[in-house]
């Protein structure tokens, strides 16, 4: 019962800042801002970067005694590649307009749109491969696979820092929470597993 | 001069009927929704002295119009580049109550014979001042149309009298750090001051305007109060704000996006949509309309400002950018 309630607290939690930006977005578009499809993609993309990392944190947060958070990896997880998705449906519908040959010229043109697709083909294949059964299915494969989510965080970081051409601020801040996220994993790979014997 | 331009010197627009108007595009809607986020609206020009309001209230001539439909000017105020007070595009707005431009000097040398400082006031009291509605279009893709009212770059140039070793004239913005966060943004890829520059044909082109307000007011603060560039056909960044210092050179002088990044901008920065950027087409752009609206639409060489083509006749846009 705890665990059903505390799973939809996290589920709507998760979900609030795209029912709050949606509903701005379609309903008092202004109060967002100037160029609301500008905010929108802004803070869609922002969000799905941030969900990266509380996925990565999971882990190193069981560790820290937290035992339960690892039951929401897979849902924050794919929270991330839900507003990932958000991100470039207003890209594809807002920004460009559907006109496609700004997309194909965008995708060989544009360095951090081709990173950024890159990106969101990486959270594809991890959300696809994130059911149950394909777990059982995958075996070893899937423990490969979502090593994928490294790749991923690293990828979204570098589309980030690509597009962000006034000030390093901001793209450093998330720099440092994926060096700590990333250190901690190295940091008990190389070192403390000599010390204490090997987990999982 | 060309036909485009003596023919609307001719066309005098009273400026009754400018601000009429206004009025009425402001009435239709968009002002119930100014009123619900009245604290960003605080209006940033209050504090524009008594001469320059007068100025820009008496100023009756238009001298260069276009059939685009002027920006709200709600979004002209709310959606800047101005580094200086953050990254933002509502960061200038949100921003600018901390930076006093009254009162402001320009500070005028180099290759002249009449080099000096200029006060803003006696700089407006004894200049002509006339309105022209521009397109305004950023190197990101999107664009505006702006009542802008100034003076013609020239004739402020003029008064310092520039030698024939002059070249190019360099521009710089006032650093003030305790009043523009930015400015102390350590992680800035920008060095301040922020400053560009022109060829000297290119600044004394008629198109080359200096604005002292917008709309039929003192500039706001996150426009570039008090005084600020505008070259309609180049880059929005090229039209530096909030200028303090102007210097005839003979070497093209260095500017702020081209050091920033010197393969995405370059100094001449024309408006250009067949020179592709690397982060943004330049086919099209976004144009924000009268209504709030965004439509995009193609982008045109020079910004639709053809006239200033024999500038570059013998150059190649691609290799200049
Ligand atoms: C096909 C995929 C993608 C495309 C076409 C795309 C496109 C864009 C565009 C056009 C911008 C705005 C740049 C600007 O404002 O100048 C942007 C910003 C951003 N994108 Fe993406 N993106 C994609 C995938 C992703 C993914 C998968 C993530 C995260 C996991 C992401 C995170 C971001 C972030 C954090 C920003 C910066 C927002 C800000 O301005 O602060 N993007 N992207």
């Amino acid at each position: 019962m705890k665990n059903k309630i505390l799973w939809w607290v996290v589920f709507l939690t998760a979900a609030a800042p795209s029912v709050y930006l949606s509903i701005m977005f379609f309903f008092f578009p202004r109060l967002l801002g100037v160029d609301p499809v500008e905010v929108y993609l802004q803070q869609n993309g922002l969000w799905a970067l941030r969900f990266l990392l509380v996925t990565l944190a999971c882990s190193p947060l069981r560790r820290l005694g937290m035992k339960t958070v690892v039951r929401y990896r897979r849902m924050l997880g794919l929270y991330s590649f839900f507003y990932g998705t958000l991100h470039l449906t207003t890209y594809v519908a807002g920004w460009i307009e559907f006109d496609w040959s700004l997309f194909i010229e965008d995708l060989y043109r544009r360095p951090f749109i081709y990173v950024g697709m890159f990106t969101w083909v990486c959270l594809f294949v991890l959300a696809a491969t994130s059911p149950r059964w394909m777990v059982r299915r995958l075996r070893k494969n899937w423990v490969v696979i979502h090593k994928g989510v490294f790749i991923a965080v690293c990828a979204a970081w570098l589309h980030l820092w690509m597009q962000s051409r006034a000030s390093a601020a901001e793209p450093l801040v998330y720099l440092t929470i994926i060096l700590i996220l990333l250190g901690e994993r190295v940091f008990r790979r190389f070192y403390k597993s000599s010390l204490v014997k090997p987990r999982s | 001069m060309t036909r485009r331009f003596s023919e609307s010197e001719n066309h005098v627009t009273p400026k009754s009927m400018f601000l009429n108007r206004r009025q009425i595009m402001q009435g239709a809607g968009a002002l119930a929704m100014t009123s619900m986020i009245s604290p960003l609206v605080a209006a940033k020009t209050a504090n524009a002295p008594n001469w320059l309001n007068r100025k820009i209230n008496s100023t009756v001539y238009r001298s260069v119009d276009t059939d685009d439909s002027v920006t709200d000017a709600y979004d002209t105020q709310r959606y800047n580049n101005f580094y200086e007070f953050g990254t933002g595009k509502d960061d200038p707005v949100k921003n600018a109550g901390d930076f006093n431009p009254y009162p402001w000097e320009i500070s005028v040398s180099g290759l002249c014979d009449k080099p000096g400082v200029l006060s803003l006031e006696d700089l407006v009291t004894s200049s002509q001042t006339e309105e022209r509605i521009y397109r305004l279009r950023c190197v990101e893709a999107w664009s505006m149309v702006v009542p802008w009212t100034g003076i013609q770059l020239s004739s402020l140039l003029r008064r310092f009298q520039p030698n024939s070793k002059a070249k190019y004239v360099a521009f710089e913005t006032i650093v003030r750090k305790e009043e523009m966060p930015g400015q102390r943004d350590r992680f800035s890829f920008i060095e301040w001051p922020y400053v560009e520059g022109l060829r000297m044909d290119e600044a004394f082109h008629p198109l080359a305007f200096l604005a002292i307000g917008m709309y039929g007011e003192a500039l706001p603060v996150q426009n570039g109060a008090p005084i600020r560039l505008v070259v309609p056909w180049k880059y929005g960044f090229k039209s530096i704000k909030s200028i303090v210092g102007i210097r005839f050179v003979d070497q093209q002088p260095p500017t702020t996006w081209n050091l920033a990044a010197p393969r995405e901008y370059g100094f001449y920065s024309n408006v250009n949509p067949g020179r592709s950027h690397p982060r943004w087409s330049q086919a099209t752009e976004r144009r924000f309309g009268a209504d709030g609206k965004i439509d995009r639409i193609p982008t045109q060489l020079f910004n639709g400002y053809s006239e200033v083509a024999g500038l570059y006749k013998d150059m190649d846009l691609k290799l200049f950018y």
